[in-house]
């Protein structure tokens, strides 16, 4: 069985194998084997892999979604940890201890929280005046701490907006690819329009 | 330095820096208006090449002219047996190249268009017939006039159709894809689009290089032909290729009757709208109106959908050369995509208007 599957891979990857495409053809398992065999690989070697399947794509937005939200950003435990394990000895004995400092440290957070103003939650490129070049695409997500839930909205918003985006941007390009057809099939009444 | 300088002479020295500064100072205004209207109307031609031009009026000036030589290409495209390899290249972006290939096949045209990297994506064209052939999708076919590939194909195939919204000036003779070219500079008649540089084959009129320039003149995308072949006979692979083992045609059916209750009230020069309709997006399902806007050179979308969210500010980013806007105003979400500048696009959105459903129902 194990067999079948490592000719089909050497197959997929172009090297020598008893796998023939009568093979493939009547086994539906080497199909669908042979499917993922070459998403792993157009995966690997970095291709662009277009997802046909939607319930995939929306099984990942869901996942992403459910993803627990972590407290408190990682970058401050790993730079308070060291300094307690090597500077106070005693935190390790008593515990109590650092708990106190961690309750102490989250109050800080906190208290920074309350001061700092609620930023913009998406970058977006100033609109007036001509604009050159590339402007910054990415709707990259502001850097103050806030609530898990605040996080959770905005981390939301960015990806619904995206995925908006996104499928103006593709709607686009099917409307350019069709009107083609439209000027060929039946030529448009065009409108005159008073120039500026 | 001080003892050169004596009492008598420093007066001079401050005469002759004066002057030499009302000197630098004209030279730099002088530029500044020779750019001006130089920006648009003419590309930073070297000045050998310019010198050239009018050291050797033979043909240049006396034989060739614009409206002849985009005929000359419209009929090489279109009817020769030629193979090119292109490269379009975006600042930022990884270059892509092609292969592009055209014959005559029993007296109708046959084209082929395909990306070289990646996956084998083919686009194959029978006369009017573009099948798509791509392993992402099921292969299917178009009744089309052509296929959207790298260079404009109006540009390359229907000169005249730009013409309203584009100038055409012939800038010279230089040289590219090692061939001797014609250069040519497509220009906005309101100067509220890209601008174009085309090198056209000054032996077959095929086009070689076409680059797209913004406003300030930088580069956004560059299609770059690295050789091409003229051949007397088809292309072999085209000798292979048969129309009845493509798809059949998918027919598309037209819209049905409807009005918008909005109106684009003033649009820039010798842009048209061509197609209004009412569809749902594929990804998310959103109904949306839509009109599409066309000069010949590129085609811009504008979309009017229901907003169920807030957006205080608009969105604009330009990504693949593609200016995307949108803005949300009582509830409603306004966004015009297309290869325009972000300017142009902000007036196209200003200048939407509601308007009375009935009276702007036209037959």
């Amino acid at each position: 069985m194990s067999d079948k599957f490592e000719q089909l891979s050497a197959w997929v990857d172009g090297e020598q194998s008893t796998t023939r495409v009568d093979d493939v053809k009547a086994d539906v398992q080497l199909q669908q084997k042979w499917q993922d065999y070459h998403l792993v690989g157009d995966t690997l070697r970095g291709d662009e892999v277009l997802l046909t399947d939607k319930s995939l794509l929306e099984s990942i937005a869901d996942a992403l979604d459910d993803e627990p939200t972590v407290l408190a950003p990682n970058s401050n435990k790993s730079k308070i940890i060291p300094i307690w394990s090597n500077v106070v000895s005693l935190a390790k004995q008593s515990s109590q201890f650092a708990v106190a400092a961690s309750v102490a440290a989250v109050m800080i957070l906190g208290v920074q929280n309350y001061n700092t103003e609620v930023t913009q939650p998406f970058m977006t490129a100033p609109t007036s005046g001509p604009q050159g070049g590339l402007a910054p695409v990415s709707l990259s997500q502001s850097r103050t701490i806030q609530t898990p839930e605040q996080q959770m909205n905005e981390r939301q918003a960015v990806l619904e907006q995206r995925k908006r985006i996104n499928a103006l941007l593709v709607d686009h390009q099917q409307q350019i690819r069709l009107q083609a057809a439209l000027e060929k099939v039946n030529t448009p009444p065009i409108e005159q329009v008073k120039p500026e | 330095m001080h003892d050169i300088f004596s009492s008598k002479q420093r007066p001079i020295a401050a005469i002759a820096s004066l002057f030499s500064f009302i000197l630098v100072f004209q030279a730099s205004t002088f530029s500044v208006y020779a750019t001006e209207s130089d920006t648009l109307a003419a590309p930073p031609v070297p000045e050998a090449e310019v010198a050239d031009t009018i050291n050797e009026p033979i043909v240049s000036t006396v034989t060739m002219n614009v409206d002849y030589l985009l005929t000359q290409m419209s009929v090489a495209t279109n009817t020769l047996n030629y193979q090119s390899t292109l490269i379009v290249y975006r600042p930022g972006y990884e270059p892509i190249p092609y292969l592009w290939k055209h014959g005559i096949k029993d007296g109708q045209s046959v084209e082929l268009l395909s990306e070289l990297n990646g996956p084998n994506a083919r686009i194959v064209r029978f006369g009017d017939q573009v099948s798509f052939l791509n392993p992402d999708m099921p292969a299917h076919s178009l009744q089309q006039s052509h296929i959207h590939g790298p260079f404009a194909h109006n540009l390359i195939r229907n000169p005249e159709l730009i013409s309203e919204a584009y100038e055409v000036i012939l800038v010279g003779k230089s040289r590219s894809a090692g061939n001797e070219a014609w250069q040519l500079r497509i220009v906005s008649r309101d100067n509220s689009r890209y601008h174009y540089i085309l090198w056209m084959d000054a032996q077959s009129h095929l086009p070689l290089k076409l680059n797209t320039l913004n406003v300030k003149g930088e580069l956004i995308e560059q299609v770059q032909a690295t050789n091409l072949h003229i051949t007397e006979t088809l292309d072999a692979d085209f000798a292979q290729l048969k129309q009845d083992d493509m798809p059949q045609i998918m027919h598309i059916n037209p819209p049905k009757a409807f009005t918008l209750n909005w109106e684009i009230s003033r649009l820039p020069v010798g842009m048209k709208k061509v197609k209004r309709d009412i569809h749902r997006l594929s990804i998310t399902d959103d109904v949306v109106e839509y009109v599409l806007l066309s000069d010949g050179m590129v085609d811009v979308s504008v979309y009017l959908q229901k907003a169920s969210f807030a957006q205080p500010e608009d969105v604009l980013f330009t990504k693949d050369a593609v200016t995307f806007l949108s803005r949300v105003n009582d509830a409603l979400q306004v966004s015009v995509i297309g290869k325009i500048p972000p300017a142009t696009a902000q007036r196209i959105l200003q200048m939407i208007e509601s308007v009375d459903a009935t009276a702007a129902a036209k037959p």
